[in-house]
């Protein structure tokens, strides 16, 4: 059979997403089998149910809010469950890792750098589910903020006030972990603990 | 214009450095910036923070080409859904529909002959979906009365794991309409895992496999499906079919075990 125009365009967008759905996949579950899953997944099911999409809409966002909705159902599931076995264990950064020691010592910059990028993973873990989604959909993809917005189904203005307010907790413990291993004094000022009711609109 | 405020400054920083503001917005940000050290020093924590999620994204591997490959198969073979069978699929929990409409079991259907991509398309969805009910166990015998409990005809526990491998537990689940029972093993000192099922009934695309390797009267018969490598072969009036996240050659050392 042969395939319609749309079908092809779906097809295409796929090709075009795929790394970048990967990469999300991956940064939300840690684990490359995980991973694979997950962008398999949403494929499929973006795939079985083109006919019900709306084809006027770009359907970059849609794949995400697919692999975003089975992420979500998979951690509801595994909390849900938790007297079951986990067969599929994600490897997580080891967030109780040894402090390196201060920056002066420290000759290796990238050394020191993959220390701070595995703090920040390790930070992102303790967020909330829907604030590490948001902070992945922004940074490991190239999607806008109307993108993902579309993606979450919420005004642009949520997405902002959730980035921000995920964001500030992790410059939070980044500060910290900067004062532990000596590259901020530790008269430097805390960042401000955003509020619930902080609205960012623009 | 009017000066900004530090608390709208802050508000709006992630946005100033994702160039997602307007320029006039933008120009009051520097505008406030260019007077506020403690601004500055925030907005360059947050550039800390942005770096790092780049390197990050840098780290994070894309999409392997046998998943690649995967997926335009999936492509060819996946009709679409209609709305509202998809609709009903996802709403009922397996163990609802199991108790709802018996327990259904490829043994229950002889006419039912599966082909190792629909295993390999269930092993994905259990894991994704999670709708599987699972047993941790690595006691035979009790998986055994696991079994018994809640599915008459599923795959039979051998007493003792094949050589190498762990027994991790049985898992029941429920996919597309069909219930798989399979049992779980990990091997001994890796993180590769293999789900071994078992049907009474053919297996649609056993002869197109290559046969590997023959041991004890046995074929066993090998092909890459998708993401995971499938073996199967003949055994307890029956097929088994063992789906792993390994290699061939390692699915096939799992089948000789187990013969």
């Amino acid at each position: 059979m042969a395939k319609s125009g749309s079908d092809e365009q779906l097809a295409q967008r796929f090709d075009e997403e795929i790394d970048a759905l990967h990469r999300f996949a991956w940064s939300l579950s840690r684990d490359a089998e995980t991973a694979q899953d997950l962008t398999q997944e949403t494929c499929l099911r973006a795939w079985r149910s083109r006919a019900t999409r709306d084809q006027g809409r770009d359907a970059k966002p849609w794949l995400y809010r697919i692999m975003k909705n089975l992420w979500l159902d998979m951690l509801r599931e595994r909390q849900r469950t938790p007297e079951l076995v986990e067969f599929d264990e994600a490897t997580t950064p080891t967030s109780g890792a040894p402090l390196t020691p201060p920056l002066s010592t420290v000759e290796d910059r990238a050394a020191f750098e993959s220390e701070l990028d595995d703090e920040v993973l390790a930070a992102i873990n303790d967020l909330h589910a829907d604030e590490q989604v948001v902070i992945m959909m922004q940074s490991m993809t190239d999607l806008r903020y109307g993108e993902i917005a579309a993606a979450l189904e919420c005004p642009v203005g949520t997405v902002m006030s959730r980035l921000h307010r995920s964001k500030t907790k992790l410059r939070q413990r980044l500060t910290h972990y900067a004062r532990q291993v000596g590259i901020l004094r530790s008269d430097s000022p805390e960042p401000t603990a955003p509020t619930d009711n902080q609205k960012a609109s623009s | 214009m009017n000066p900004m405020k530090c608390d709208d400054v802050n508000r709006l920083s992630e946005a100033f450095l994702d160039n997602e503001i307007d320029e006039v917005t933008s120009l009051r940000i520097q505008h406030h910036l260019e007077s506020c050290p403690t601004c500055r020093s925030t907005l360059e924590e947050t550039r800390l923070l942005e770096t790092s999620l780049r390197r990050i994204k840098d780290r994070a591997p894309p999409a392997p080409a046998e998943l690649r490959r995967a997926i335009t198969s999936d492509r060819k073979i996946v009709q679409p859904t209609p709305f509202e069978f998809r609709r009903l699929m996802t709403t009922f929990a397996p163990i609802a529909a199991l108790i709802a409409f018996g327990f259904f079991w490829l043994s229950h259907d002889s006419s039912a002959v599966l082909a190792s991509q629909d295993y390999v398309q269930a092993h994905r969805q259990f894991k994704v979906a999670g709708t599987s009910a699972e047993l941790q166990s690595n006691d035979p015998t009790a998986l055994a009365q696991w079994w018994s409990e809640n599915s008459p005809k599923a795959p039979p526990v051998p007493e003792s794991p094949p050589q190498g491998f762990v027994l991790q537990g049985a898992r029941l689940n429920n996919a597309e309409g069909q219930s798989f029972a399979s049992i779980e093993y990990r091997q001994n000192d890796g993180e590769d895992r293999v789900s071994l099922f078992w049907t009474p009934s053919d297996f649609a695309d056993m002869d197109q496999f290559p046969v590997i390797t023959a041991e004890n009267e046995n074929t066993v018969r090998c092909g890459p499906a998708g993401t995971c490598s499938v073996a199967s072969w003949r055994g307890n009036g029956g097929v088994f079919i063992a789906v792993g996240n390994f290699p061939d050659a390692a699915i096939v050392d799992f089948a000789n075990r187990s013969l």
